[in-house]
């Protein structure tokens, strides 16, 4: 059973279709790509799985579980994290503070009866982890945008997900940070972790991902492993025809 | 059942529904240009009928010539100046301070209208009050009542040719979506913004000299009219006339409806005997259409210029409080009673502020009813405290508020912001109106609530009460102090940092709200009974809805993300009272109040957090001066807005276009 499935999923903004049958799934202990030009529906795809977008049409099922009619929190509890394209930091705590919130929420949710001592060091951890300790008791709003990134990242990591989706992650970091980001990915998909990645940078997507999904004007039109992905005539179209770049 | 009393009661109902339709039309029109919402849009109405009675009735003015004076002339002065002093000053503020800001000019205008027209409650004629009533359809209308329809009409037809016909008018409705459009036109937004202001301020004093003669000419009353407007444009999301116009008619016909229903229907009428719930349904009508708004996403995060300030740790919490009361028992012994009661009262407001410091500076939703709940507790001390001043009664008062709180929430928090503050005025003109003034509740004389007494002492008198008040003010504000250093403080943070990002994390946003709700009306609750107490006795007025308006200003003032606010705002109220009674200037708070807070377009934030950054900036050792805020924090970078959003923002809430 997959992690994630998500099926035949159709949303349309009025008389904007944005989204159509779009079909595809995700496995644990993977990192899975979905890529395609701007504007190809992927953050839409991200608001729909998260349970920030109702679609018009599908199902969203997680772990065998159709969570289509759940609220953001709910999946959240089951297991969905999730960062965003436009970031939504907590601006006015210090990037401590922010993963401190999830893991906090989340520690009570599990009612482990964990000492009280294992939140500071679950935040610790992931604090170091993502690559925040020298800026972690500063406050958000003055972190530039690539450490924002590392902020969601870290307060995704903190609710504990079993499906994590990052939003274009990588933006804003520089090549050596990029680098250490996509290890970090790998090592969390190794330990169990289930990974939705989109990313503009289709490099560290082909390094990286098992499957690639291509989206395109709110389509999947290309599914597979990486060399698969690239070899795609319609995958190749897609991106020379909007963008003028060869993958 | 009559049929003719029926359609006599329709055709006055459109009269009236007409007149709301031209203030609800103004109040659309400078809404949508400007993305502030003018609580004083009734105040100025008001003002006009006084205006207008002024120069008719007082200085026998010519009715023609008065008319253009206040309608062409006065209206569209104010409208004009409050957008070039005030409204502009405000772009990027936080919400409580756009609310705050003409809710301060509504309250001036009040002060202002007293003290000019003080007392004078006459009435005013109409238009052509000799001429004999028109009859339509079997029913008599007088020819005012025909003036007002064919007035409204004519705001109809002029403002759609307007905004549709004219160069300016089409600047007025790009402005809304986007400036830049409307400077391509070769308008400036600027120039728009305050053409908007100047016609929406004409229509209210229009509206004014049309309603006024329909009415009483009372100050308070007249200012409060604004909520039928409310309610009259919200039935148009604040954006589209033509169905503001359905709404204001809607709403002519409801208030004059109902009670035709009620008296004819037995059950209602017993049901309904000996509560006042005439004056409550335009709230309720408000209320009602509210509740069929459906506002479900997610807010996400937005630059604002709001800054973080440090939160006291326990220590300084509960040191900064050991010196407030020690300071306060000192100067009490050189005080007057009089001046005594008068600080025990503004300290009980302070601590209905207190629940706006957590409910609206760490959860960031705007409340305008917080007496409404006040009432509430002043009630339950009333029952369980009564004459022994048995303390359980501020526990009672506390439990019974905030239950209210939450079920208040329910239905509000369905949707938010703006929508959600004239949620929560209806609410408090409801309570205001209705449930307090009802016999049972407060009892109709004096009613004897005696002071705590706490484990045999008493605090009978005024300088041992002061001190209690002032000693629950600071107990309850470690309280809140500790909440905020809490978890749940965190998620409060965050969610008013994002409530997209909070839902995504596990948190249940309406779940943490109404907790926030719940908690704030319980600590109204408490400061509603210790308002009631320093009377020695509750009473309907303290807990009037024009009482919780200074309650979010004086927090506002103050910096509402800090507890101080709670003191300081306190303390204002009761020195504007004690000096208001030396001057003999009637309503010199709600004077004052309106000065105070219309300087917050200058300080958005508040007036304590300009004064905190002076302190920090000048004693660095923010360790000594602990309980002032740290230094503010850099400006945060603007937010990449090339790519696309991430998620629909809320269409019902944001300024559309004007339609
Ligand atoms: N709330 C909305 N209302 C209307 N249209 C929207 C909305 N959100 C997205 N769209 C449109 O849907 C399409 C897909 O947008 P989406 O943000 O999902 O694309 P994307 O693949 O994430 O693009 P990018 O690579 O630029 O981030 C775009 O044409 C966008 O303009
Ligand atoms: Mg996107």
């Amino acid at each position: 059973m997959a992690l994630l499935e998500v099926r035949r999923v159709d949303v349309r903004f009025g008389g904007l279709h944005v989204l159509h049958d779009v079909t595809f799934a995700c496995e644990a202990g993977e990192i899975t790509g979905l890529i395609g030009p701007n504007g190809a529906g992927k953050t839409t795809t991200f608001n729909v799985i998260s349970g920030v977008q109702t679609p018009t049409e599908g199902t969203v099922i997680l772990n065998g579980e159709d969570v289509s009619s759940l609220k953001p929190h709910l999946r959240a509890r089951r297991g969905i994290a999730r960062t965003f394209q436009r970031l939504e930091v907590f601006g006015s705590m210090t990037a401590r503070d922010n993963v401190r919130v999830a893991a906090e929420v989340a520690q009570r949710r599990r009612k482990h009866g964990a000492a009280k001592g294992s939140v500071r060091d679950v935040v610790n951890l992931i604090i170091e982890r993502v690559g925040l300790s020298e800026v972690a008791d500063e406050q958000s709003d003055a972190l530039p945008t690539g450490h924002l990134r590392l902020v969601e990242l870290g307060r995704a990591l903190a609710t504990g997900p079993s499906l994590l989706l990052l939003d274009e992650p990588s933006s804003g970091l520089n090549e050596r940070e990029s680098a250490a980001f996509g290890e970090l990915l790998t090592e969390l998909a190794d330990e169990g972790l289930g990974i939705l990645l989109v990313e503009h940078d289709v490099p560290m997507v082909m390094a990286i991902c098992e499957r690639v999904h291509v989206l395109d004007q709110g389509m999947v039109i290309a599914s597979g492993t990486p060399a698969e992905v690239q070899a795609n005539n319609a995958v190749q179209e897609a991106y020379l025809g909007t963008k003028g770049a060869a993958l | 059942m009559d049929v003719k009393e029926i359609l006599q009661l329709v055709v006055i109902g459109v009269a009236m529904g007409s007149a709301y339709a031209i203030a609800a039309s103004g109040l659309v029109v400078t809404y949508t240009t400007s993305g502030i919402f003018n609580f004083a849009h009734g105040a100025i109405g008001m003002l006009s009928s006084f205006l207008y009675w002024q120069l008719t009735v007082q200085d026998g003015w010519p009715v023609w010539l008065s008319v253009i004076v206040v309608v062409l002339g006065f209206g569209p002065a104010v409208g004009a100046i409050i957008e070039f002093g005030i409204v502009r000053g405000l772009r990027g503020s936080s919400l409580a301070t756009r609310i705050v800001v003409t809710i301060a000019l509504m309250v001036f205008a009040m002060g202002l209208a007293t003290n000019i027209w003080q007392g004078q409650s006459a009435s005013l004629p109409g238009f052509f009050p000799d001429a004999d009533p028109v009859r339509f359809l079997d029913v008599a209308l007088s020819v005012h009542q025909v003036i007002v329809i064919v007035c409204a009409l004519t705001v109809a037809v002029g403002l759609r040719f307007f905004l549709f016909r004219t160069r300016v008018g089409t600047a007025m409705r790009a402005v809304v979506d986007s400036p830049a459009t409307a400077s391509l036109n070769g308008i400036k937004p600027d120039v728009v913004s305050q053409l908007s202001w100047a016609i929406g301020a004409g229509l209210a004093a229009l509206a004014g000299v049309l309603i006024g003669p329909m009415l009483q000419l009372e100050a308070f009353a007249l200012t409060f009219l604004v909520i039928n407007a409310y309610a009259a444009a919200v039935v148009g999301r604040l954006r589209s006339l033509p169905m503001t116009f359905v709404g204001a008619v809607g709403l002519g016909l409801f208030i004059n409806l109902v009670p035709y229903v009620v008296e004819h229907i037995g059950f209602l009428s017993s049901a309904l005997d000996g509560w006042r719930y005439q004056p409550a349904l335009p709230a309720v009508f408000l209320f009602i259409v509210l509740m069929l708004i459906k506002d479900s996403s997610l807010r996400g995060a937005r630059p604002t210029r709001a800054r973080t300030m440090r939160v006291p740790t326990f220590t300084e919490s509960v040191l900064g409080s050991a010196g407030v009361i020690a300071f306060t028992i000192v100067v009490a012994q050189f005080l007057s009673n009089d001046t005594l009661n008068r600080l025990q009262l503004g300290f009980g407001v302070g601590v209905v502020g207190l629940s706006l410091v957590l409910l609206t500076g760490y959860g960031g939703q705007v409340s305008l009813g917080q007496m409404g709940f006040a009432g509430v507790g002043a009630f339950a001390m009333l029952k369980f405290g009564g004459a022994s001043g048995n303390p359980l009664g501020l526990l009672a008062a506390f439990a019974l508020a905030a239950p209210v709180g939450a079920l208040v929430a329910i239905p509000a928090l369905r949707v938010r912001g703006l929508y959600l503050a004239l949620t929560t005025m209806a609410f408090a003109q409801f309570m205001d109106e209705t449930v307090f003034r009802h016999e049972g509740v407060f009892g109709s004389t004096s009613n004897a609530l005696g002071r705590l007494s706490i484990f045999g002492v008493s605090t009978d008198g005024d300088k041992a009460y002061l001190v209690t008040v002032v000693t629950v003010l600071c107990l309850l504000s470690i309280g809140v102090l500790a909440l905020r250093r809490s978890r749940y403080g965190r998620v409060l943070t965050g969610m008013r940092d994002s409530e997209l990002a909070s839902a995504t994390l596990g948190i249940d946003p309406r779940a943490v709200k109404l907790v926030t709700f719940a908690l704030s009306a319980g600590i109204a609750g408490v400061g509603g009974a210790l308002m009631a107490m320093a009377n020695e006795g509750a009473a309907a007025e303290q807990f009037a809805l024009v009482q919780s308006l200074p309650v979010l200003l004086i927090v506002v003032v103050g910096g509402v993300g800090m507890v101080t606010s709670a003191f300081s705002g306190g303390l204002a109220l009761g020195l504007m009272s004690i000096v208001g009674k030396q001057v003999d200037i009637s309503n010199l708070d709600l004077l004052l109040t309106g000065v105070a807070a219309v300087g917050l377009s200058r300080s958005p934030e508040g007036w304590g957090v300009g004064l905190a950054d002076q302190v920090t900036r000048i004693v660095p050792t923010s360790r000594r001066f602990a309980f002032l805020p740290g230094r503010p924090a850099p400006q945060p970078e603007p937010v990449d807005e090339v790519t696309p959003a991430d998620v629909t923002r809320p269409s019902g809430v944001r300024a559309g276009g004007l339609v």
